[in-house]
């Protein structure tokens, strides 16, 4: 993983670090469950003041985006928890608006839309809860 | 007692040279184990603050304590537990750097020659080379070596990177960031290398004409010191250079531009409040701050000058 400080940029170096680890597991370029260098490594392959990286890393883990596990090192979290309920519902939110505009566009009607929507959620989880969704939808 | 004390503490630190004042009434804080960058303009008294600490030069009035010690009494060991990079080195020409690290080793119980060692192959310090051929850039990584060497609870650098090219100076941050690594080592840096300085410093203080104009955390200071570009649709209100956080308002053709120390979530929250404003946030870099408050200073002495 290679990451990059500017400094004189204005912004905390701990943000900007901050800022590309979150990055970097969002676009998966970090998975989950990998492990980030050591303090002490990154510090000294930044060129920057170990407390900043800890500054860096403490924060992110308070987001869920990454855990420490004491004397074994610090890792990617599972991506579930990286977002609060709320965040996680307001991005669903935002995508069901989009859902909204374009199934407008199309003219569809409300009962196709749900009908869709219902296909869609069934392929999500184990097979056991989308035989529970059919069966349930079936009544 | 002692190990509670901070690493250096001065209290009203006075130095007159000549009826010039180097240093005017210094009250200067440096937490252990922080690192801690001196900046100002050339002759704002760094170098002079740097050499109180050691002794190498004596004060006009106040006190210093470093590492639990009286600066003045303590002096021999004080010198014990500080490394000291000068300025400008004044070695013998004509000893070897080997002859030197020998010197020092006998001086030195806890001289970490395995570190030494290191450091010379990463900075190419030729070790059977005579000081006096070694180039300025050499002298100045040699004085580092030598600074560090002794693994001081104290580190005093004063310019490490000048006459340093890019790769030199990012080779001496590394060593910083190792020595910092260690554990509750302090160091002191004096530097106009602004960028690095964002890089390692915990905490700065911004030295002008002998006095300690500013002295904060970073990381505080960075997010503190912020300037917001507004336009108000009318005339501005008549009280904004009082809002809190307000250090100056300017203007910049149709727009104000207001220098900001904190507040800035209340000063946004009046703005929004304004009718028909519209204004964007600057984030500033330690440059920006250092030139903003030296600028402020020197204005502000010419007023008393003139008066």
């Amino acid at each position: 993983m290679w990451f990059r400080v500017e400094p004189g940029r204005g912004v905390p170096i701990y943000v900007q670090l901050m800022e590309q680890i979150r990055r970097a597991v969002a676009s998966g370029v970090l998975a989950p469950g990998e492990q980030l260098p050591s303090v002490r490594e990154l510090a000294l392959k930044l060129s920057i003041n170990p407390n900043t990286v800890s500054r860096a890393y403490q924060e992110l883990e308070r987001e869920g985006i990454i855990y420490t596990l004491r004397g074994r090192g610090t890792f990617v979290a599972a991506p579930s928890s990286t977002l609060t309920d709320r965040e996680r519902l307001l991005r669903l939110d935002e995508a069901v608006e989009k859902l909204f505009v374009e199934a407008y566009q199309l003219r569809c009607t409300p009962a196709e839309v749900l009908a869709a929507v219902k296909r869609k959620v069934a392929g999500i989880g184990s097979k056991d809860t989308q035989k529970e969704e059919i069966e349930h939808g079936d009544e | 007692m002692a190990m509670s004390e901070p690493a250096v503490l001065t209290c009203d630190l006075t130095k007159i040279f000549g009826g010039q004042t180097a240093v005017d009434g210094l009250d200067l804080e440096v937490p252990r184990g922080s690192v801690f960058a001196l900046l100002g303009p050339n002759g704002a008294g760094k170098t002079t603050t740097i050499k109180l600490l050691l002794n190498l030069l004596q004060p006009t009035a106040g006190e210093i304590r470093v590492l639990g010690l009286d600066a003045v009494k303590d002096s021999v060991a004080v010198r014990r537990k500080v490394g000291y990079q000068a300025e400008t080195q004044r070695f013998y020409p004509r000893v070897r750097v080997e002859e030197l690290f020998c010197l020092c080793r006998s001086l030195y119980p806890r001289w970490n020659t395995e570190r030494v060692t290191r450091y010379c192959r990463i900075f190419e310090l030729p070790p059977h080379a005579r000081v006096g051929e070694l180039s300025k850039g050499k002298l100045t990584l040699l004085a580092l070596v030598l600074a560090v060497g002794p693994e001081p609870e104290l580190l005093l650098l004063d310019e490490p990177g000048t006459g340093l090219d890019p790769l030199r100076r990012r080779q001496v941050l590394q060593l910083l960031v190792e020595e910092m690594a260690g554990g509750d080592r302090t160091i002191i840096i004096s530097s106009h290398q602004l960028q690095d300085v964002e890089r390692i410093a915990d905490r700065v203080g911004f030295l002008f004409r002998g006095k300690l104009i500013l002295s904060r955390p970073l990381e505080q200071l960075l997010g503190e010191e912020k300037k917001v570009r507004v336009l108000f649709p009318g005339s501005p209100p008549a009280d904004l250079p009082g809002w809190p956080g307000v250090r100056r308002v300017t203007r910049e053709g149709s727009h104000l531009l207001i220098s900001l120390s904190g507040h800035l979530d209340e000063v946004l929250g009046r703005l929004n409040r304004c009718e028909g404003v519209a204004f964007e946030v600057l984030d500033q870099t330690l440059e920006d701050v250092f030139v903003e408050y030296a600028a402020g200073e020197e204005a502000s002495r010419d007023v008393v000058e003139h008066d």
